[in-house]
């Protein structure tokens, strides 16, 4: 991993799109700016972990087709 | 084509049922073709399955969001709509994953990254929205709550 030291209101450019920029500092916060282009997802990690292991959690699930059509048969009627 | 999966059994399904998905989803990156089966044969249903052609046992429980919350709003940015070639928003499909633990009256629904298909070159991608939604919103909040009175 590449460490870079910055200060506030200092930046990096990635890949000569990307601008990454130091907005404030506040104790253990660092507050980023991040300019980049319209196709350029950008998600803060922890959300992007949660729908990851959400989506292996509903990959695995057991559930009965019974279950289903009983539970179709209730919210129909 | 014939279709191996751990709930149907052997399947026999047309390549118009087929979708792909050029990065897979988050967390099963490796899988990227899939079955679109609705959950009954009239079409009206609001479940979905979404079954993997490469894994028998990898199989997606899908549901319309905008039938159990009618305010809900997806955006599709230039991004996503370039990735999925979806010029004509008719062909635009939006369903979100469902998590079943126990019974499906505890369902939950992840409104926070939905699944984006293009039905018409048959694509699709899992889009995280910038909304504030939950990945656990439980699927009948409305019944639960009559319910509970």
């Amino acid at each position: 991993m590449l460490v870079l030291g910055r200060k506030k209101g200092e930046s990096i450019v990635i890949n000569d799109e990307i601008e990454l920029k130091i907005i404030s500092i506040d104790g253990d916060t660092v507050k980023l700016g991040v300019e980049a282009p319209k196709n350029i997802a950008i998600h803060r990690k922890e959300v992007y972990e949660a729908i990851q292991s959400e989506n292996k959690l509903a990959a695995m699930q057991e559930f009965s087709l019974e279950d289903l059509r009983e539970f179709r048969k209730k919210t129909s009627s | 084509m014939k279709l191996h999966t751990a709930r149907f059994g052997e399947m026999d399904v047309t390549e118009e049922r087929l979708v792909t998905f050029e990065s897979g989803i988050p967390g099963l990156e490796h899988f990227t073709t899939y079955c679109l089966l609705p959950a009954d044969d009239q079409d009206e249903s609001p479940f979905y399955f979404l079954q993997s052609t490469e894994e028998s046992g990898l199989c997606f429980f899908l549901a319309d969001p905008f039938s159990f919350y009618p305010n809900y709003e997806v955006n599709l940015d230039d991004s996503t709509l370039a990735q999925l070639n979806l010029t004509d928003p008719a062909h635009a499909l939006v369903l979100s994953i469902l998590t079943v633990q126990g019974s499906l009256k505890e369902a939950t629904m992840n409104l926070k990254a939905p699944l984006i298909f293009n039905t018409e070159e048959r694509t699709g991608k899992q889009l995280v929205l910038k909304q504030e939604y939950g990945i656990k919103e439980p699927l009948l909040k409305q019944v639960n709550t009559e319910e509970a009175e």
